[in-house]
């Protein structure tokens, strides 16, 4: 037995590495958790440089988009134009509904229900290189109060994933495009309730739909509040809807509504509600 | 002492896979450098290195990217353990051998990521996301491979070379 031992050192070296990695999975996964210091040292070092890196590539891609976009900017500028007559026809509307709702809130002693979010701005500064997952990781962390389970959003409000990992000045995101991401969902218009889950080719799907829900192709689905996100995140639009085969439940296909290609700058939501997980 | 420059290296790769190779995939499929790199001096320089490289780069990518710890390490060390052992008994400075070695080794390091990911409870399309993703990942790899391995080779013999002289004119 001591052979053994002396003459394959290298491959039992080996062989109690993998198992210590394999431990380490099992330990790590599906957790949600302060990094440990050493981990947040590496994360350190790393995220400035990741940053400075990052950046650089957003400006170069860019700059090439602005070159091909230059042809097509007279047609796109009255596009807008129009867009922004309609947007404030509709601005005015809801400013008079807002209002009215207020009223009748008051009237009735209504709790308000919809709180408003706190949020941070952090900066993308690196995403994992892997074709599996899809995580990010961005500049803000522990110091500025980001703790795991947090919802972060893009720039325009939509859902874009959770904290997962937090280190002292860095955070991971777990995109909800990931096949490990769920979270807890209402279509806007029939509020059908389901779970949002990633398929990790970049698209979401929406299941544990009743098989009476009457929600079809452009309805805008939202985080219900039945998770620990704030409600009314918007997630995206439902694209298809079709019947789980061999079960009572339907299923949707949901198109994302944050490009998740062109993401660098994102909130991170400081309140999270208490109830559920 | 020049031994830090494979290290630098494989640093160097992971800060940009990790910023700027989201530009260049092909299909939604990204190259893996650092599985290119390490795979390649574990070719030349046998197992001892293949575990030391791919704990280094592996790590780094696990802490910084990956939510399970040790996802990446263990495919890596795997694939360049195995790349180590054989290495005995073929030509190790042929780009054509290297381009084989890759190309296997993608798709075994896919499969032993998909392996981890079944431990994981991941749900997924077995044979879909490997026609998807590895083969896509292995031909990008192995292409990659073939046009970069001679630099890799005589990188390498750079770094090998235990006679340090400052004076001497360096070959790059």
């Amino acid at each position: 037995m001591p052979r053994f031992f002396r003459n394959n050192k290298q491959f039992i070296l080996f062989f109690l590495i993998a198992v210590a990695l394999i431990a380490a999975m099992a330990y790590t996964y599906g957790t949600e958790r302060y990094v440990t210091k050493v981990e947040s040292i590496v994360g350190t070092v790393f995220t400035p440089i990741q940053k400075v890196f990052y950046q650089m590539g957003e400006e170069i891609s860019d700059f090439f988009s602005s070159i091909s976009e230059i042809g097509t900017l007279r047609a796109t500028n009255e596009k807008l134009q129009k867009e922004v007559e309609k947007l404030r026809k509709e601005n005015i509307q809801l400013q008079e509904l807002m209002n009215e709702n207020k009223r009748l809130k008051e009237a009735l002693n209504f709790k308000t229900e919809n709180v408003e979010l706190d949020l941070k701005l952090a900066t993308i500064t690196g995403k994992n290189s892997g074709n599996w997952f899809n995580i990010f990781t961005i500049d803000k962390g522990k110091n500025e109060g980001i703790k795991p389970g947090m919802a972060v959003l893009d720039e325009k409000g939509n859902m874009v994933g959770q904290i997962t990992e937090v280190g002292d000045n860095w955070a991971k995101v777990l995109a909800i495009i990931d096949r490990d991401s769920s979270v807890s969902a209402v279509a806007v218009r029939t509020r059908d309730n389901g779970v949002v889950r990633g398929d990790s080719n970049g698209g979401l799907i929406m299941i544990y739909l009743p098989l009476d829900a009457e929600l079809i192709e452009g309805d805008v689905v939202t985080t219900s509040g039945m998770s620990r996100f704030p409600k009314g995140l918007i997630i995206g639009k439902v694209s298809k809807v079709t019947r789980d085969p061999g079960s009572l439940l339907k299923q949707a296909v949901i198109e994302p509504a944050a490009d998740f290609e062109r993401l660098e700058y994102v909130f991170v939501v400081t309140n999270t509600t208490n109830t559920g997980k | 002492m020049r031994k830090v420059y494979k290290y630098l290296l494989i640093v160097l790769l992971i800060v940009l896979q990790a910023t700027l190779f989201r530009f260049i995939d092909i299909f939604g499929v990204k190259p893996d450098a650092v599985f290119i790199v390490v795979l390649s001096f574990s070719l030349l320089n046998g197992s001892w290195e293949a575990i030391y490289l791919s704990l280094f780069g592996g790590l780094i990518q696990d802490i910084l990217f990956n939510n399970a710890l040790g996802v990446t390490t263990f495919s890596l060390l795997i694939v360049s353990y195995i790349t180590g052992l054989l290495s005995k008994s073929v030509f190790k400075e042929s780009s054509f051998v290297a381009f084989v070695f890759v190309f296997l080794g993608t798709l075994l390091y896919n499969l032993v990521t998909m392996f981890s990911m079944v431990l994981m409870k991941y749900e997924f399309n077995f044979l879909l996301d490997f026609m998807n993703i590895a083969m896509i990942q292995a031909v990008y790899n192995s292409v990659i491979t073939a046009f970069a391995y001679r630099y890799l080779v005589s990188f390498n013999r750079y770094v090998n070379e235990n006679k340090v002289n400052l004076f001497r004119k360096s070959k790059f």
